[in-house]
C-alpha cells in the first residue's frame, strides 16, 4: 500500500483530503452559524454552471466555477432583501443555464457527471496549490478575527454596536465560502459535498460548548473522516469520495444513537435514584 | 487577639480584616478608602464572612458604606452620632475611642434625612465622582431613515449614572431611536451629545447595547467568549481572563463562565449580556425591551439587575420598554413617546 501512496495521484489526493478535511468544516462552521445554508445550496449549483461552461469551451474547469461561484456570491449580496429567496433565484438560475449549455454545447452525460462526484486523483498541482493557499487564508483569517467572527454569529446587531465592520466579515466569510464550495467540488463532487463541510461541524456540536472548541472539534472531525474515507477506498478499492461521505454519515449516526443510548441511561439511572430517595 | 483595636500604623487610615488575617488597607482620605474596599471586595472572589475595620474617622457615610460591605465589627477613632445610631441600627458592633454630634463635613449635613443604604451609597459614589455614566442631551432631535423623519422633537438630557425608561407603543420610532444613538443613522435634524461630543464622535465601545434574545442556536458559544467580544483593549490571556471574570462576577454569573450561553435561562443570559457591557467598559448602556422572552422569575431578576447596576456600577442607562411591570419595579424617570400628529 505504501507503494501505491507514493504514485503522485495518490499522494497528492492524500495531501488534498487531509487539507480538505481540516479546512472545509471550518468553513461549514460560518456556513451554519450565519445561516448560508441556501446560499450553499446556490454556490453548489454555480459549481455546475462553471463546470458547464468549462466542458462547452473546454476550459480548466476551477477558474470558470471559481468566476461564476463569485458572480453568484455578489448577485446574492446584491439582492440581500432576504437571503433564502436570493439564493433561491441564484440557484435556479445557475441550474437552467447550465442545463441549457450543456443541451446547447452537446457536453456528454459522462463528463457533466463528473462535476457531480468530484475526485481528488484529478486534482492537478494548480487545484492543489489553490487548495493549500485557501487553508491558509482561511485559518490565518479565523485566527486573526476570531473574537469578532464569533460576534457575528452571536448576533450581528451587537457586533455592529461593537463597532465591528459586519459588511466586510461577512462578505469576506461568504466569498471564502463560495472558494470553498468550488474546491470542495473538485475534491468530492457537488453532491458529496456536505460530507466535509456539514457533517463534521454537526459531529463536533455534539460534543463543544464554545465557538472556538466548535472549529476546532470540527476541522478534526473532517480530517478524521477524510483520512479514513481515504484508506478504506484504497483497503477496498471504493471511489474515494463516495466513501468519505458514507464515512461521515455512519460516523454521524453512530454518534447520535451512541448519544441516545447514554441519555436514555441518565434518564434511567436518574429516575431510579430519585424512587429509591 | 482583637486586630482592629490595634493602634492604625505605617500612615494606613483604614485596615479591614477577616478575622485576624489583614486583607485590606489604603492611606487615601475621605471616603476613598472605603470605596477602594468597595471596588477590592467586587473583584475578590474569595468570600469573607468575619469582616472587621480600623478606621480614622466615621460619619453616617463611611458607617453605611461598612454596613454595605457586610462588615460586622467596626473601630473608629472618630465617630459622630449618626454614624453610631445607623450601624446601631444594622447591628454592626462598634468600638469608638470618641464620639462627636457630627462630623464637620457638608456629606453628613446631606445625609442627614437619607436613611436607605442603597440610596446613601449611590449619592456618595456620585460626589466621590466613581459614576461609570457619561451624561446625554438630546435637543429637538428628530430620528427617521433617509431624512425623512419617524419622531420629530425629541428632547430628552440625562445626567451621568441616571437611568430612564423610554417607553411608547409599537411602532413609534423606539427603534430608530436606539440605532440613531448606536451610531447607525444620523439624526434628520437636531443634536445628540454625550458628555458634550457629538455622538457621530464617540468610540462606539463607549455604548453597551443588550437587546431582546429570541433565536434559538443549535450551535455553542459559550459565556467567556460572548464576554470577551466586548474587549477593546490588547491585554495579556490572564488580564483578559481577569477581567471576564471580574465582569461575570459583578453581575454574580462567574459561575456560568464555561456554559454554553445558549443553554442558560433568559435571566441568566441577560446577566451575561450586561457582563459583556462591563467588559467592554460601556459608559451608557442601552437595553431594547429586556423583557421579551423572560419568564416571570427572570423578569423580577433582570429589574433586581438593573437596579443593583444603577446603585453600585451607575453606568447611565435608557432601559427601552413597553412593559408595564418592569416600569414598575424599576421606578426610573419615564420617557414617553407619544404619537405625533403628521
Amino acid at each position: 500500500m505504501l507503494s501505491l501512496l507514493l504514485l503522485p495521484p495518490m499522494l497528492k489526493a492524500l495531501i488534498a483530503i487531509v487539507f480538505g478535511g481540516i479546512a472545509f468544516p471550518a468553513c461549514g462552521v460560518m456556513i451554519l452559524r450565519l445561516d448560508l445554508v441556501p446560499l450553499r445550496y446556490a454556490l453548489m449549483h454555480g459549481v455546475i454552471l462553471g463546470g458547464a461552461i468549462a466542458l462547452a469551451l473546454n476550459l480548466p474547469s476551477l477558474p470558470l466555477i471559481i468566476i461564476v461561484n463569485l458572480l453568484v456570491v455578489v448577485l446574492v449580496l446584491k439582492l440581500q432583501t432576504n437571503n433564502s429567496v436570493s439564493s433561491a433565484a441564484a440557484m435556479v438560475f445557475t441550474m437552467g443555464l447550465a442545463s441549457l449549455i450543456m443541451h446547447l454545447f452537446d457536453v456528454p452525460a459522462k463528463d457533466s457527471l463528473q462535476l457531480l462526484w468530484g475526485s481528488p486523483f484529478a486534482l492537478s498541482y494548480i487545484d492543489l496549490g489553490v487548495l493549500i493557499a485557501l487553508c491558509i487564508i482561511l485559518f490565518i483569517y479565523i485566527i486573526v478575527s476570531f473574537k469578532d467572527i464569533v460576534a457575528l454569529f452571536f448576533d450581528s446587531d451587537i457586533a455592529r454596536s461593537l463597532g465591528l465592520n459586519v459588511d466586510f466579515h461577512y462578505s469576506f466569510m461568504v466569498v471564502l465560502i463560495a472558494l470553498t464550495v468550488a474546491l470542495a467540488m473538485r475534491l468530492i463532487g457537488a453532491l458529496l459535498i456536505d460530507a466535509l463541510l456539514i457533517l463534521p461541524v454537526l459531529i463536533a456540536s455534539k460534543f463543544s460548548k464554545g465557538t472556538k472548541e466548535l472549529f476546532i472539534k470540527s476541522s478534526l472531525s473532517g480530517l478524521f473522516i477524510s483520512v479514513l474515507g481515504y484508506f478504506l477506498s484504497l483497503i477496498y478499492n471504493f471511489p474515494l469520495s463516495a466513501t468519505i461521505a458514507l464515512s461521515a454519515a455512519l460516523m454521524y449516526l453512530i454518534l447520535n444513537i451512541v448519544q441516545k443510548i447514554l441519555i436514555n441511561k441518565r434518564f434511567k439511572n436518574e429516575k431510579d435514584t430519585f424512587i429509591t430517595n | 487577639m482583637d486586630m482592629i483595636k490595634q493602634e492604625l500604623k505605617n500612615g494606613n487610615t483604614l485596615n479591614i480584616f477577616n478575622g485576624e488575617e489583614l486583607i485590606f488597607s489604603s492611606k487615601s482620605n475621605w471616603l476613598n478608602p472605603l470605596f477602594e474596599a468597595d471596588e477590592f471586595f467586587t473583584n475578590n472572589p474569595q468570600k469573607f464572612d468575619n469582616l472587621m475595620a480600623h478606621d480614622t474617622a466615621g460619619g453616617k457615610a463611611a458607617a453605611a458604606l461598612m454596613i454595605r460591605m457586610n462588615i460586622k465589627r467596626v473601630h473608629f477613632n472618630l465617630v459622630s452620632e449618626q454614624a453610631l445610631k445607623l450601624l446601631k441600627e444594622y447591628n454592626v458592633e462598634l468600638i469608638y475611642d470618641k464620639k462627636v454630634d457630627k462630623l464637620l463635613c457638608m456629606t453628613e449635613d446631606l445625609l442627614s434625612s437619607e436613611t436607605n443604604i442603597d440610596s446613601i451609597y449611590s449619592f456618595l459614589r456620585i460626589k466621590a465622582k466613581k459614576v461609570s455614566g457619561l451624561s446625554i442631551d438630546m435637543n429637538n432631535v428628530s430620528i427617521g431613515y433617509n431624512k425623512k423623519a419617524v419622531f420629530k422633537n425629541l428632547n430628552l438630557s440625562l445626567k451621568a449614572g441616571e437611568a430612564v425608561v423610554i417607553n411608547g407603543e409599537n411602532g413609534i420610532g423606539k427603534t430608530t431611536l436606539i440605532r440613531t444613538l448606536l451610531g447607525e443613522l444620523s439624526p434628520v435634524s437636531g443634536s445628540i451629545t454625550i458628555d458634550g461630543t457629538n455622538i457621530n464622535k464617540i468610540e462606539k465601545s463607549t455604548i453597551g447595547y443588550i437587546k431582546q434574545e429570541k433565536e434559538k442556536q443549535n450551535f455553542p458559544t459559550n459565556v467567556r467568549e460572548v464576554v470577551a467580544m466586548g474587549i477593546k483593549e490588547k491585554l495579556s490571556k490572564k488580564d483578559k481572563n481577569y477581567l471576564i471574570e471580574t465582569s461575570l462576577r459583578k453581575c454574580r454569573a462567574n459561575h456560568l463562565v464555561d456554559r454554553n450561553y445558549y443553554t442558560l435561562s433568559g435571566g441568566e443570559k441577560q446577566r451575561v449580556s450586561i457582563a459583556r457591557t462591563l467588559a467592554q467598559k460601556a459608559k451608557i448602556l442601552i437595553f431594547d425591551e429586556p423583557t421579551s422572552f423572560l419568564d416571570h422569575e427572570s423578569e423580577e431578576e433582570l429589574a433586581q439587575i438593573l437596579q443593583a447596576l444603577n446603585t453600585t456600577q451607575m453606568p447611565t442607562i435608557l432601559c427601552i420598554t413597553h412593559d408595564v411591570e418592569l416600569i414598575k419595579k424599576l421606578n426610573w424617570r419615564v420617557y414617553k413617546m407619544e404619537r405625533q400628529d403628521a
